[in-house]
């Protein structure tokens, strides 16, 4: 009888991770090193991930150089950025000072500047969804918005104003009692998302690792 | 002027210039913003690369072999740590080429195995049982509140907001329900009504989140401000 491939993959997989999450619940010595093992392989697996990933994006903005599509030059120095700052990465490290002076001087202040953009951009999305979708969630999604933005912030006619004092009272039940309790059970939701996800892998319904 | 001092200079100006080159984005995309986000993408995954090297791949699949000398990787214990993660890594690269990328298999699966039970582990224990715990202590109208320290009545009726607050939203997140033929889930409507409620804390919450980001990215678009005045005006003064 030919046995299928792919069944020993999920098989594999399930293995592997029945015994991780044993790992999680039962305090023995054996399934704790398995388990440690395990970890090991999978922390390197997802190494090597991560450069095979790193390849494919060299890959393809390469192809974009060579055949001179739309945009090649910005793949170009994207290319050359990533060259430079791997090959003096790899040769001196990354706690190296010319690695930190990259970083420091390239990647962080593009980094910052692109937060700081966001600023712009979110302010621009709240306007757009009050002009665009006016229901009562979107109301109550921008006027609890408003009212924290105003308690948090100083006022320009100061902080003794009993105005200001009562914004800011309302501004701490809200985050502290309402959003606490919506936040507690969206935090639920995602982790019970997660662990069915998870499941679903671990059972082999889903398959992502192919035949 | 030092050696050091010239560096830092040299790199102010690059970070300066770097900076007004991603807020030209506020008058338009333009040509200067693309350079300084395709050079961040570049430089950012060339650093992570480096790091996974340094941190992962090399002490767990190079040093080996310089440390523990041919006898040790020669030695029966030598198999688990460092000859299958080797053929698991080998197997993995295999992955670059379609024609042998059927071969990577069993790495993959490994790895997603792994990953899915430290996903589901995680959320169990780092998420699932101590939120509920927290949720069963907090709702315990007899407890002080740690952050307003309101109690009696107050409290209760806090308790009983944040109760409606988690279950609704909870009930919000339905991973599994039939639907109608219109497409829509098929709620009774009582859980319909749960689920409008739900949607409300959700969007209270949204606004607290969307107000905290606001915040805290308008806080950085003033110290990139500031930075680019102070780089500005030391150019100048050589202060």
């Amino acid at each position: 009888m030919k046995v299928r491939t792919s069944l020993i993959w999920a098989v594999a997989a399930v293995i592997a991770g029945f015994f991780v999450l044993l790992g999680y619940f039962i305090d023995h010595m054996v399934i704790h090193n398995l388990r440690l093992v395990l970890i090991r392989w999978a922390v390197l697996l997802a190494a090597v991930a991560l450069f095979l990933g790193l390849f494919n994006l060299l890959s393809v903005h390469w192809s974009k150089v060579s055949e001179q599509l739309t945009g090649w030059p910005y793949s170009a120095i994207l290319i050359l950025a990533f060259l430079v700052t791997l090959i003096l990465g790899l040769v001196f490290g990354p706690d190296n000072q010319v690695s930190l002076g990259l970083f420091n001087y390239i990647q962080l202040p593009i980094e910052a500047s692109l937060l700081a953009l966001l600023a712009v951009s979110l302010a621009v999305a709240g306007f757009r969804l009050v002009s665009r979708r006016r229901d009562l969630f979107s109301l109550v999604f921008v006027g609890t918005a408003l009212l924290v933005l105003l308690g948090t912030g100083p006022w320009l006619t100061g902080g003794e104003s009993s105005f200001y004092i009562l914004v800011g009272q309302v501004r701490n039940w809200l985050v502290q009692v309402w959003a606490s309790g919506g936040a507690r059970g969206i935090v639920l939701g995602v982790a019970l998302g997660a662990v069915l996800t998870g499941l679903r892998i671990l059972l082999a319904v889903d398959r992502p690792y192919g035949d | 002027m030092t050696e050091l001092s010239i560096i830092d200079l040299l790199g102010t100006i690059v970070a300066a210039i770097l900076t007004v080159m991603v807020l030209s984005y506020l008058i338009k995309d333009n040509f200067l913003f693309r350079f300084a986000v395709y050079l961040f993408i570049g430089a950012a995954s060339g650093y992570a690369g480096s790091i996974a090297w340094h941190n992962v791949l090399k002490p767990g699949l190079i040093d080996p072999f310089f440390t523990q000398g041919l006898a040790g990787i020669l030695d029966s214990s030598s198999i688990l740590t460092l000859i299958v993660p080797w053929l698991l890594v080998i197997s993995l690269l295999l992955r670059i080429s379609p024609l042998t990328s059927r071969y990577s298999s069993l790495s993959l699966a490994l790895l997603v195995g792994v990953g899915a039970a430290v996903v589901v582990g995680g959320a169990v224990t780092g998420t699932l049982i101590p939120q509920t715990r927290a949720s069963m202590e907090s709702l315990s109208p007899a407890m002080e509140a740690p952050a307003t320290g309101e109690t009696g009545f107050e409290r209760v009726i806090n308790v009983l907001i944040m109760l409606v607050g988690t279950v609704s939203t909870l009930s919000y997140f339905r991973f599994s329900t039939r639907r109608t033929p219109s497409g829509r889930a098929d709620l009774s409507p009582f859980m319909e009504w749960v689920s409008i409620v739900g949607r409300l804390f959700i969007a209270v919450t949204f606004g607290v989140m969307y107000a905290g980001a606001l915040s805290a990215t308008i806080v950085i678009l003033a110290e990139r401000l500031q930075f680019l005045w102070t780089a500005v005006s030391s150019l100048f003064t050589g202060s």
